[in-house]
């Protein structure tokens, strides 16, 4: 029932050295529940799958990772920078992700432009970037209530 | 002598037990180590050396994990 469709066989295809099968990419987000989004991803066959940073929310501890329930052995997780509304909080949370997260070099970066369509910002996620500027207010990632109220 | 230190931890203050090490504020927090990325004064601390570093006064401190998302 959940196992990958074995018929559909993409031409294996190669980016920065790494080799998939399938070029299906799927997300984690707006699943029912973890059982369901876990069973989808196995059904869908697809190897690259996407999982957000996101700044832990001190007053729900309780919220599991979705480290809980992906094996970053099984699947190649890519980190994504949803959650960010700027270029230097994806930047920042991006180097979180790739260096302490440890499970690949890659890192999908955007910048989320539309809360409710989480429709990215391409000017802002393709904007230069100096890393010698510095914010000293607290970055947005993960504050989606925040955003929703602008 | 005052036992605990002020800190921010994203973006909050809080207090914590003076000499304590990160993964001592982790424990605090209920947060699993394994599946948390620690930022500590903008540096990343990686998960063997939780252990070593202790805080001081006003140092920010950074927590993020991963979600579903993206």
């Amino acid at each position: 029932m959940t196992a990958a469709v074995e018929t559909i066989r993409d031409a294996p295809f190669t980016i920065g050295g790494r080799t998939f099968h399938s070029r299906l990419m799927v997300g984690t987000g707006k699943y029912r529940d973890n059982e369901t989004m876990v069973r989808a991803i196995e059904a869908s066959g697809a190897e690259i799958v996407t999982v957000a940073v996101r700044r832990v929310d001190l007053d729900r501890t309780r919220e599991a990772g979705i480290l809980y329930h992906l094996d970053p052995k099984k699947y190649f997780l890519l980190a994504n920078t949803a959650g960010c509304h700027t270029a230097e909080d994806a930047v920042r949370y991006a180097r979180l992700a790739r260096e302490g997260g440890g499970f690949n070099e890659f890192i999908k970066l955007e910048v989320i432009g539309d809360q409710e369509t989480l429709l990215g910002r391409s000017r802002r996620t393709g904007s230069r970037y100096s890393p010698t500027r510095t914010r000293t207010s607290s970055p947005r990632c993960g504050s989606r209530t925040r955003a929703a109220r602008r | 002598m005052n036992d605990t230190i002020d800190v921010t931890v994203n973006g909050e203050r809080r207090a914590v037990a003076r000499g304590a090490t990160l993964l001592e504020l982790l424990r605090t927090l209920e947060l699993d180590p394994r599946v948390v990325v620690v930022e500590h004064n903008r540096a990343i601390v990686r998960r063997p050396k939780l252990g070593d570093v202790t805080v001081a006064p006003g140092d920010a401190i950074e927590l993020v994990h991963f979600v579903g998302g993206g």
